[in-house]
């Protein structure tokens, strides 16, 4: 008999909005192999994006991610742009700079707190997400929504930041600015998230660029890719972006904590320049909304969208060809290119890490649904609840230490 | 491996070095313009002939580990394209060049040789074009399934007239309808 046990993880889970399957092989505690299955909640998005019209494709792709429900559609409107070779106007260009920045925050926010459950923290997870509100009221604040936006549009943004909005705005960053400390005590400088993400799931630079990294995680493996600064979209060429990585990066958990964090500082310091820079002027280069859907029928090409997701880069293909409804769209996430890092990451780990590693990607998908120990031919039906458990152990272990 | 680490390489260069060194297997090329607030950027699309689409890709090795996005495709009729999305230039500000190479495979020979020996992190991109294409992947080390539910076995659904989506998208919403 085989002395190694394949433990198959997930795929389904209420609270995912990406379902992934592992199958985890472990020698004891320790992995010894892993894989990935991916698609058990394909939507067909793109192919109804292709049987439709561009306008209602751009409320459709913020329904492609919960999180980056701006950065989708960014994507998508930018190549449509480029088509139809329409001038965006200035300022609408700093709105959708501002909308994606605050969308940044919430999302590493948000991932924090998923980090400091995955570890056993709780009471950190309620706190992060407590701090998270402020930037959610503020995307309410200036989009009407706190999920799906529904602020752009094809040559701009459909709705625009006044004047009077700049004071509430500020607020908040100069909020998240004077609580960044305490999240930097927190989350890097604490003994115990040191213990348990310090040389951790690590990916090395090599790795992370054969195996087409993105984001955040391939920035912790010390490769320097940021779209924002290395291909400016929207009003990124005037603002001053540089892709945040640890000093000497080791690739590890810790090190993708490091950046994402960091990055909220950032993100805070690029929405107050955008404040500053803003001149006053239109936000929209076409109001009607039927000359606007003539125009597309028109419009023949193709195109790339490119943005900087919180995750990583998103990219978009779109081709169009005279017709009411594009003819090809391709939409990547980041999370697409991500996966395939798990095996180096997981592999050689032990078993209760695999949780954090898993969720230091920050997938769309950050716990787990079931396990199935198959052990002497039997199998052992464990729920995700007691996976977590096992991570939340190791924690409480190294505590004592 | 090159690495650009500093030096600008500018995307008519990568042309020019495209064209020298696997001249034979471009059949156009060009340059695109579009300016974002004001200040221009450039890319670069090349159609290639299937054969030398490893040769092409390596030459960008040359410059710097090649960023590859996605492959993307469209069904053109007749023929499917596929279009290679890589970067190269990353990590210097405002120094990224984007090049697309478009291949285009009759439907009649839905053939194409893996670049997963060149870039490993190609293979989710290429399984997903398998399924949604009904392409054949040649030196795919792993040619599972990748994103299709099981019922759409037989189905490619970004090839337009596709029979198989179309009964099953149709099937979909007559089932909902007779619960």
């Amino acid at each position: 008999m085989s002395k190694t046990v394949n433990i198959p993880i997930g795929p389904v889970h209420p609270a995912l909005k990406e379902p992934v399957r592992f199958t985890i092989e472990v020698e004891g505690e320790k992995v010894v192999g892993a894989d990935y299955e991916v698609g058990y909640v394909h939507r067909g998005i793109e192919w109804a994006g292709m049987r439709q019209n561009p306008i209602k494709t751009i409320h459709l792709s913020e329904r492609i991610c919960g999180i980056c429900a701006f950065c989708h559609p960014l994507c998508f409107v930018q190549a449509i742009e480029e088509i139809g070779d329409v001038e965006v106007p200035e300022r609408a260009e700093y709105i959708r700079v501002i909308t994606a920045e605050l969308e940044r925050i919430h999302s590493h926010m948000l991932w924090a707190g998923v980090a400091a459950h995955e570890i056993g923290f709780d009471s950190i997870l309620n706190l992060t997400w407590n701090i998270r509100e402020k930037v959610m009221d503020i995307v309410e604040y200036i989009t009407g929504n706190r999920v799906t936006y529904g602020m752009l549009q094809i040559g701009g943004v459909r709705r625009n930041i006044t004047e009077k909005q700049y004071p509430k705005i500020r607020e908040a960053t100069q909020y998240y600015r004077e609580l960044l400390d305490k999240i930097e005590d927190v989350f890097l400088r604490d003994p115990t998230i040191r213990m348990r993400s310090r040389d951790v799931g690590i990916l090395t630079k090599k790795r992370a660029l054969e195996l087409c990294a993105v984001g955040p995680t391939a920035r912790a493996s010390g490769v320097p890719k940021d779209v924002r600064q290395d291909f400016p979209y929207i009003a990124y060429p005037d603002l001053d972006v540089k892709a945040i990585m640890p000093e000497e990066p080791i690739g590890d958990v810790y090190d993708r904590i490091f950046v994402r964090i960091r990055e909220i500082g950032q993100s805070a310091d690029i929405i107050e320049q955008c404040l500053d820079q803003m001149e006053p002027g239109p936000i929209l280069a076409e109001q009607n909304v039927a000359k606007l859907l003539a125009d597309l029928q028109n419009f023949e090409g193709e195109a790339v969208g490119r943005a900087e997701a919180p995750r990583g880069e998103v990219f978009h293909y779109v081709r169009m060809n005279k017709n009411e409804a594009p003819l090809s769209w391709k939409a990547r996430a980041p999370t697409y290119n991500n996966v395939q890092t798990w095996p180096d990451m997981i592999v050689g780990e032990e078993l209760a890490d695999v949780p954090i590693i898993v969720a230091s990607i920050d997938p769309c998908v950050s716990c787990t649904d079931r396990v199935t120990l198959i052990k002497d031919g039997k199998e052992e039906i464990v729920t995700g609840e007691q996976l977590h458990k096992l991570s939340v152990l190791k924690t409480k272990r190294v505590m004592r230490r | 491996m090159g690495e650009i680490g500093g030096k600008e390489v500018r995307i008519e260069e990568i042309e020019n070095v495209i064209k020298e060194k696997v001249g034979k297997g471009v059949i156009t090329s060009e340059i695109r313009k579009r300016k974002v607030v004001g200040k221009e950027r450039k890319s670069l699309w090349m159609r290639i002939k299937k054969e030398s689409l490893k040769d092409v890709i390596k030459v960008l090795f040359d410059f710097q580990y090649p960023h590859l996005s996605v492959i993307s495709g469209s069904d053109l009729g007749d023929k499917v394209e596929l279009l290679y999305h890589f970067t190269l230039g990353y990590g210097e500000p405002q120094k990224e060049q984007l090049i697309t190479f478009a291949v285009q495979l009759d439907k009649k020979d839905l053939t194409i040789p893996t670049i997963t020996d060149l870039i490993p992190g190609a293979l989710l991109t290429e399984r997903e074009k398998q399924e949604f294409f009904g392409i054949k992947v040649i030196g795919i080390p792993d040619s599972r399934r990748a994103f299709l539910a099981d019922d759409l076995k037989n189905a490619h659904p970004w090839i337009r007239d596709d029979k198989e989506t179309a009964r099953i998208a149709k099937d979909v919403h007559a089932k909902e309808v007779k619960k």
